[in-house]
């Protein structure tokens, strides 16, 4: 391997700083499980750098991470080929497909989310705090928070539904999608 | 807005169990915008738990040129209501309180409002993320620093330390990392088999289950793992093979094994060596490691290698039965290779190919160099694998053939052989120094395809040594069979005749064998899989 060179190390970082929100989110998608998508987002990572001097800065780097990470995912997913917790290897390969897509905004809903998080108080922040910040399932969130489960899942389903709405909303009003 | 699904709540809480898995995939299939809203949503709670994480360790939300949302007031006023409408309902239950409450938030006898439950809550969190459940930030911000990291230490200003994109991708896990030791294998057969001393396991036994995290090292023998999957390894000495917390996979550090899959749960079954990483699909396969590189060769079927070092989907190669591959050490390629010395390949094979065995006999895939009295010496039933594919341009002189029991003068009366091509196995039995003769050796053998002869006399032995032996072994006669010591089934005596039984099938072999003052061997020769 050749080391990237100062400016090409640079480069890397300041593209990285922009996909990889994208790029993780792709893995998270896929691989639910916190560690498993630590693990894998490591190797894409270290991959980037590896390759990186092949990159054509011409092109969209987001595209090209996310290739590194499709293929990543489905080596992993072939090391723990007898998890039945995975998604199929089409599935992984057209959910590669739509993050490379410009279909989504991913910058624009990740801005927006942003903000509408920020509004959330009481129940329904500590709901989603120890859901997506501890990855704590409902049962669990329920004994937390002293309520049954399937009000939490309710609750749950409620605030992402607000959040989306929240964020369609925001994005609508600065002419994006998401 | 979309109408909740159930699998994609399911999903989004982390409660997909295995049916539901199937379920959410085929549901993911039925429609594109299934597939557009789990991606939507899956990134939302991706970059809900990076916003929140940032929020409550007191940072500010990420800064972009673009003006965000809330910056513009966009905050829609009817989702802020909806926003307070679940506040409020989603407290309706009693709560009971558990711990020391925040300041000006003592017990009160008409129950607790909505904003004080909201607050605790808050302060629980604040408690917990404080005390016992720290957990990291986000994957981002970990991956973030992965990649800082990389960066500073692959630049070439920083200093000369070790590669260390080399060290991360090395994902050779300590046994340390499994979590739990959950038995994954069962070292189902051991033939001669020594062991190098495992620290807190002892010597594994025929029957023991194998957890994950043991690595096993085989000094001598062969010895046959079997996956919890049903995929079946057998190991031939020197090597070392570590069970890795997979119900169908394990490490090949050094040396030789054979995958056996052939059930539908063992497919996918994989081996990891430093160089490779071979996926079965159903088949069997070689694979030896050693210093170098790896080496695979298929028998049947197909499987996939990829280069252990590579990220790069392209350098996955499908290596089909008959074809052979390797990787060199630190290669980032998969190199076809014209042929694997024939040795590798009949090792390879016999141990694929291994005969069910009963009675008083054991099989060995690998021959000894040295079969003469003195050199060799078991005082057991051996079967030895010698050739495989040998095409007979001739017809060859052999005692046994066709069903039916044979003994004494029948043993002993060449009978040609058409020209074929066949597998053949030496039958090998001696006396240890003070056994004395006469000592019965009764077994049965069964092959995987028919018999088509069996060389029982000293004469036909010697005369096939060339054709059907292994070049580098000396076998215990000279080439005119006059060595002095007998090397066929030909010292029968009326007191402890020596029979050769052949099954209607052609598939099984029954010996029934007794020592005498020589070497007892009888060649074994099989319809080869080559064969039309």
């Amino acid at each position: 391997m050749n080391r990237p060179t100062q400016e090409q190390s640079e480069q890397l970082a300041a593209l990285w700083t922009q996909a990889q929100p994208v790029v993780s989110a792709y893995i998270r998608t896929l691989l639910p499980d916190f560690h498993q998508a630590e693990e894998v987002l490591q190797r894409v990572a270290v991959t980037l750098v590896r390759k990186f001097e092949g990159y054509d800065l011409q092109r969209p780097f987001v595209p090209w991470a996310i290739g590194f990470a499709r293929f990543e995912v489905l080596r992993y997913r072939r090391d723990h080929a007898t998890d039945r917790h995975q998604f199929d290897s089409d599935i992984v390969e057209q959910a590669a497909e739509l993050y490379q897509s410009e279909e989504i905004d991913f910058s624009g809903f990740r801005e927006a989310l942003r903000s509408c998080v920020a509004k959330l108080e009481g129940r329904n922040r500590q709901a989603l705090i120890l859901r997506y910040t501890q990855d704590v399932g409902p049962k669990e969130i329920a004994q937390e928070m002293t309520m049954s489960a399937n009000a939490v899942r309710q609750l749950l389903h409620r605030v992402r539904a607000a959040l989306r709405k929240c964020i369609e909303a925001a994005i609508a009003k600065t002419g994006g999608r998401p | 807005m979309s109408e909740p699904h159930p699998l994609l709540e399911a999903y989004l809480n982390g409660e997909l169990d295995d049916q539901g898995f199937v379920d959410f995939n085929n549901w993911l299939r039925e429609d594109p915008e299934h597939l557009r809203r789990w991606v939507t949503a899956a990134f939302m709670a991706n970059e809900l738990g990076e916003a929140l994480s940032e929020q409550e360790a007191g940072e500010q939300p990420a800064v972009t040129d673009k003006p965000s949302a809330a910056k513009q007031g966009l905050m829609d006023a009817e989702v802020l209501d909806l926003l307070q409408q679940i506040e409020a309902s989603a407290v309706a239950e009693p709560v009971t309180l558990v711990g020391e409450l925040p300041a000006g938030h003592a017990e009160d006898p008409a129950g607790p409002t909505a904003h004080d439950l909201a607050a605790v809550g808050r302060y629980v969190l604040r408690k917990a993320f404080t005390n016992k459940r720290v957990i990291v930030s986000g994957i981002c911000s970990a991956a973030a620093a992965v990649f800082l990291l990389v960066l500073v230490l692959v630049n070439p200003f920083a200093s000369d330390a070790p590669d260390p994109v080399a060290s991360i991708l090395n994902d050779q896990a300590p046994a340390t990392d499994v979590p739990v030791r959950q038995q994954v294998a069962t070292l189902t057969a051991a033939y001669d088999a020594q062991w190098e001393p495992d620290f807190g396991f002892g010597v594994p036994e025929p029957g023991q289950a194998l957890v994950a995290g043991r690595t096993l090292t085989l000094k001598q023998g062969i010895a046959e793992i079997t996956t919890n999957r049903g995929a079946v390894v057998v190991v031939e000495a020197p090597a070392t093979v570590e069970l890795i917390d997979s119900p169908n996979a394990l490490r090949l550090h050094t040396g030789k094994l054979v995958g056996i899959c052939e059930t539908d749960p063992s497919k996918g079954f994989l081996v990891r060596t430093p160089d490779m990483d071979v996926t079965d699909l159903g088949t069997r396969f070689g694979v030896s490691c050693r210093d170098g590189g790896t080496y695979l060769r298929v028998f049947e079927g197909e499987v996939y290698a990829a280069p252990a070092q590579a990220s790069d989907a392209d350098e996955q190669k499908v290596v089909a039965a008959g074809e052979s591959v390797i990787v060199a050490s630190d290669a980032l390629r998969v190199e076809r290779v014209d042929h694997v010395a024939e040795r590798f390949v009949a090792t390879m094979q016999a141990v694929a190919q291994a005969p069910t065995l009963t009675g008083d006999i054991r099989y060995e895939p690998s021959i000894p160099s040295d079969l003469r009295i003195g050199a060799y010496e078991s005082g057991e039933l051996r079967l030895f694998q010698e050739r495989t594919n040998v095409e007979m341009s001739g017809p060859v002189a052999v005692n046994v053939i066709g069903p039916g029991r044979f003994e004494n003068e029948a043993l002993q009366q060449p009978v040609a052989l058409k020209p074929s091509k066949v597998d053949s196995y030496l039958i090998h039995l001696d006396t240890l120094p003070g056994d004395g003769s006469g000592r019965i050796h009764r077994a049965t053998v069964r092959f995987e395809r028919p018999i088509v002869g069996v060389i029982t006399s000293t004469q036909a032995m010697s005369q096939t040594h060339a054709l059907l032996g292994l070049p580098d072994v000396r076998y215990g006669s000279t080439s005119d069979g006059k060595s002095g010591r007998y090397t066929g089934l030909d010292q029968s005596t009326d007191q402890h005749p020596e029979t050769v039984e052949v099954s209607d099938d052609r598939r099984t072999l029954t010996l029934h064998l007794s020592t005498g003052d020589g070497i007892d061997q009888a060649r074994v020769l099989i319809e080869s899989q080559a064969s039309p």
